[in-house]
């Protein structure tokens, strides 16, 4: 790549980081054709240099698609979409161990509760009623717990709930979760019997 | 009551029973399979005949609406079965209860990557800052506390007792729902009346309307107008997210809407 050419990147990868690590609107990152607008019509590009900057921090570029998810939707079809309808995201390349989960301000019991509904709404078609995943976790948390949790959840971006009560997966859990992975692993896994 | 009337009165309870039944699809609490959409269509059909006020053609119409979103919810169900992400709900369940708050935990942080994000002032948004700062006018001294004439609260309708006002409210919900018709109403059409003052006290009740749950507010996706759209029944919901819009009644703005009405 000529000098000039490579100058201009630079200059492009520093406004991407901008747009992308800066909080500018009510959801982090930022919409393709916004990207598009502010770094031309070769951001994907751009985005890819970046993500090899990343790669060392352990730091990825990630595109998601913003539909809420109908059953089974995610990653289905997307490649069927154009890149400016996603958004794009900062997210760890890696994963956290359970021991740096409080650097993040979530207990190992928040971050299970926020599991077992991600999961149990995943395997109700991707919406369930807020009652019936209380329910569920009350076996398993005291029932203010419950409550406060699924409100943070929802707060955070994790879930939704619709006028009738109805809790879906929402944006963040889009953006952040590898949903196959999960189900994967949650489906393989046998728990160490005593004894 | 003739026996046209009884007939017309059972046909709409289960017109209704209809609507019921393809929203609990909708809400997630029944199977989409387990609802017959061939014989619902069938009953909606042989009922039609029967409508002759716009009231019942809005249920029929809502009927029909409501059973196409059934339809939807059982091509979305065989849509994610052909997905790579479905897995049967019954084996994932049991695997849940079976598992330990600390496996799960641990399984959910394999497959979760955080959002990196920054939220700190920049130096623009420090500039900006400080201009709109320095742009702000003065206040001058506080100035003292200055009481509203005792007429002014004493004048005709502007005491308002409380049980008045649930009564108020259910009158407005009432003409609400004759307006809409099923459908919806323009905000500044439904609040505007012949006086300023009477404009006011409708938009102030309005406003107990959509917080009290008996309507909801929205935007017209086509005229991008403030719509008000009555709700069946009125629905409380103390946890669910609520959005306060601020609505300002002008006097300019209600001469206009005056004049065009």
């Amino acid at each position: 790549m000529p000098r000039k050419g490579r100058a201009a990147y630079a200059r492009k990868v520093k406004k991407a980081v901008h747009l992308l690590f800066f909080r500018r609107h009510y959801k982090p990152g930022a919409r393709g054709y916004e990207l598009k607008k502010v770094l031309g019509p070769d951001y994907l590009r751009v985005l890819k240099v970046l993500d090899q900057l990343l790669r060392p921090l352990d730091l990825q570029v990630r595109q998601v698609f913003e539909e809420v998810p109908a059953p089974g939707a995610s990653g289905e079809g997307a490649e069927a979409r154009s890149p400016d309808e996603a958004r794009y995201y900062v997210v760890l390349r890696g994963t956290l161990a359970p021991t740096e989960l409080k650097y993040c301000g979530w207990r190992i019991d928040d971050i299970a509760a926020l599991a077992l509904s991600i999961a149990l709404l995943l395997a109700r078609g991707g919406r369930a009623p807020r009652s019936e995943v209380e329910e569920i976790l009350s076996k398993k948390l005291p029932g203010w717990r419950v409550r406060m949790g699924i409100d943070r959840f929802i707060r955070s971006g994790y879930l939704g709930e619709d006028e009738a009560g109805v809790l879906y997966l929402d944006w963040r859990t889009m953006a952040e979760v590898d949903l196959r992975a999960f189900l994967d692993l949650l489906l393989k896994y046998e728990p160490v019997l005593p004894g | 009551m003739p026996a046209r009337s009884r007939r017309k009165a059972r046909a709409r309870e289960e017109l209704k029973d209809v609507i019921e039944a393809c929203r609990a699809v909708e809400e997630g609490r029944t199977d989409p399979f387990a609802i017959p959409v061939e014989k619902l269509l069938e009953v909606v059909r042989d009922l039609f005949p029967l409508w002759e006020e716009p009231e019942d053609l809005s249920l029929d119409a809502e009927a029909v609406e409501a059973i196409s979103g059934v339809i939807k919810a059982q091509s979305e169900w065989v849509r994610e079965r052909s997905t790579r992400l479905y897995r049967d709900p019954f084996l994932v369940e049991e695997k849940l209860l079976k598992l330990e708050g600390d496996e799960l935990a641990e399984l959910f942080l394999r497959a979760w990557h955080p959002l990196v994000e920054l939220e700190q002032l920049t130096p623009l948004a420090l500039d900006t800052a400080l201009r709109y700062w320095a742009e702000l006018p003065e206040r001058g001294p506080p100035e003292e506390a200055v009481e509203a004439p005792e007429e002014a609260i004493k004048a005709p309708g502007a005491e308002v007792e409380v049980e008045d006002i649930q009564e108020a409210l259910e009158d407005l919900w009432r003409e609400l729902r004759e307006e809409a018709r099923g459908g919806s109403v323009p905000y500044w059409d439904f609040i505007t009346a012949d006086t300023y003052s009477e404009t006011v006290r409708r938009a102030y009740l309005t406003s107990f309307l959509i917080t009290y749950g008996y309507a909801i507010l929205g935007v017209d996706p086509l005229s991008e107008e403030l719509v008000l759209r009555p709700r069946r029944r009125p629905r409380r919901r103390p946890r669910e997210k609520a959005t306060s819009v601020v609505i300002e009644v002008d006097y300019e703005r209600w001469l206009r809407h005056a004049e065009e009405g």
